[in-house]
């Protein structure tokens, strides 16, 4: 049970983004691409979901996928509350009980119970990032990408966004695509960690952690040994 | 209980700087007048009041207010709807929004004077102050509405498209709340002038009930404290009207 990407072709210009790029997303995992700035990972998202068309090349069972998105940014519409803003993507799709629900549902497993009727700029960077991530779950998608999310965030408030996270993700086993250049998030979330070359991209090398999420930590030798592995390869 | 009475005595304290000032207006008009010594010329402030208060007892006074007060909403309406959607289109369209500069140049430039003359000679009085009030603030809101949708966040319909939210949902929730703060502000700025204009424009065309026609006639007779009373009416229906919009904005914009 994987998707695919096959013999991807996407330039700007003269400036060749991906030339025959061909990776495997294997369904309810957390695939993680790693990479440099700059090394087409926005620009694979932005294709997978529709919002950029490739040159060539096809994706392989994510046409008809439903998506949700984590963006670098939170994205939140400022005049909703916690509450409005996760209700406002389900309203196509279901009825107005079933958006309470839900939203309350999704709500409550982010830690935000005290602060849904709170608008985004009464709450804290990490607090607004958690409204996202229950949005992109409260959304019932297939795919979920993720560009970043944790960026920008202090260490803190990073935990905690990330704990939300991994708690709803066991929940659901929700197929991501996460793109980071941060090896210690690509550790700490990724069952497979793709490393992505300069431009054009390409695979460098390829690792997979079979440690559940909950249960990683940078102290555990086979994610320091993964690290330094990482690091190696960077070095190059 | 003890948080609504700091609450009271912020409100108070907020409004201490504004009660200064208008106090010292009125006690340099008080001095300025005992200097002049000519009702003629500058009235003392309580000669002000007491014929407002007389005036604002007879049935002229309501029915030269409310007849004003029509004007200046049809205006406002107009103008409104008129600003809006072609602040709409000008924000949306590149090609409507070139080619609707230099009427709105135009209007901008040409004197209001030529505008409430012109008009005069070819409306009806009754219409000529609805009609300079709409020139002067249909290109204010049209520009202010321009602005917000020119402002509109690409990246939260990105978002709101990737969810497959639905067409009408983004234009309501997403568009509309990003243009209402533009809107307010236009319209507040613009019905500030407008009613100037509409006024001026009574001043100048005579209908037969309106703030401006009453002026003239208290300056026509000489009657200064009449001109002053009649200007407080025209300063508090303005001031009323600005009011009951920001307290509409406050009520419609509470996620700030």
């Amino acid at each position: 049970m994987e998707y695919k990407i096959q013999n991807l072709e996407k330039s700007y210009g003269k400036l060749n983004v991906f030339k025959n790029f061909t990776m495997r997303i294997p369904k309810s995992k957390i695939t993680c691409i790693l990479g440099p700035s700059g090394c087409g990972k926005t620009t694979l998202l932005n294709i997978l979901s529709g919002i950029l068309q490739p040159d060539s090349g096809s994706i392989l069972g994510i046409e008809k996928q439903t998506i949700s998105y984590l963006f670098q940014e939170p994205r939140l519409l400022d005049w909703k509350t916690v509450r409005g803003n996760i209700e406002f993507v389900l309203k196509g799709t279901h009825s107005k009980k079933e958006r309470h629900a839900l939203a309350s549902k999704y709500i409550r497993i982010v830690g935000l119970q005290n602060f849904e009727d709170y608008y985004p700029s009464q709450l804290s960077g990490g607090m607004i990032q958690r409204v996202a991530i229950a949005r992109a779950f409260a959304y019932p998608s297939e795919i979920l990408l993720m560009d970043e999310p944790f960026k920008g965030l202090d260490i803190h408030m990073k935990k905690s966004v990330m704990h939300a996270f991994i708690n709803l993700w066991e929940k659901d086993l929700r197929t991501v695509l996460f793109v980071t250049h941060d090896i210690e998030d690509a550790v700490s979330l990724g069952d497979e960690i793709y490393l992505l070359s300069s431009l054009p991209a390409q695979i460098r090398k390829h690792f997979t952690i079979h440690i559940p999420q909950r249960h990683r930590s940078e102290t555990l030798p086979q994610i320091q040994e993964i690290i330094a592995q990482i690091r190696k390869e960077f070095e190059k | 209980m003890k948080t609504s009475i700091i609450l009271k005595s912020k409100l108070l304290k907020d409004k201490i700087p504004a009660f200064t000032s208008i106090l010292i207006i009125i006690i340099l008009w008080k001095i300025l007048s005992l200097r002049i010594r000519s009702e003629l010329l500058l009235p003392p402030p309580e000669i002000a009041v007491k014929r407002f208060l007389s005036i604002y007892q007879t049935k002229l006074f309501w029915v030269s207010i409310w007849a004003t007060f029509l004007r200046g909403m049809t205006g406002f309406l107009l103008s409104c709807a008129a600003g809006i959607i072609a602040g709409i289109l000008s924000g949306i369209y590149d090609f409507i929004d070139k080619a609707l500069q230099p009427f709105i140049v135009m209007i901008k430039s040409t004197p209001i004077m030529s505008v409430i003359l012109l008009a005069l000679i070819w409306f009806q009085t009754e219409n000529v102050p609805i009609f300079a009030s709409f020139l002067v603030a249909f290109p204010i809101i049209c520009a202010n509405v321009r602005e917000g949708i020119r402002n509109i966040d690409k990246k939260l319909i990105e978002m709101a498209k990737i969810y497959q939210v639905q067409r009408k949902n983004i234009l309501l929730e997403i568009y509309f709340p990003s243009i209402l703060p533009f809107l307010t502000a236009g319209i507040s700025t613009a019905v500030g002038i407008g009613w100037k204009v509409i006024v001026s424009a009574e001043v100048l065309g005579q209908p037969k009930y309106a703030i401006g026609t009453q002026l003239y006639t208290s300056k026509i007779y000489l009657e200064t404290a009449d001109v002053l009373a009649w200007t407080i009416a025209a300063v508090l229906l303005s001031a009323l009207f600005e009011k009951s919009i920001r307290l509409l904005e406050r009520k419609i914009i509470k996620w700030r």
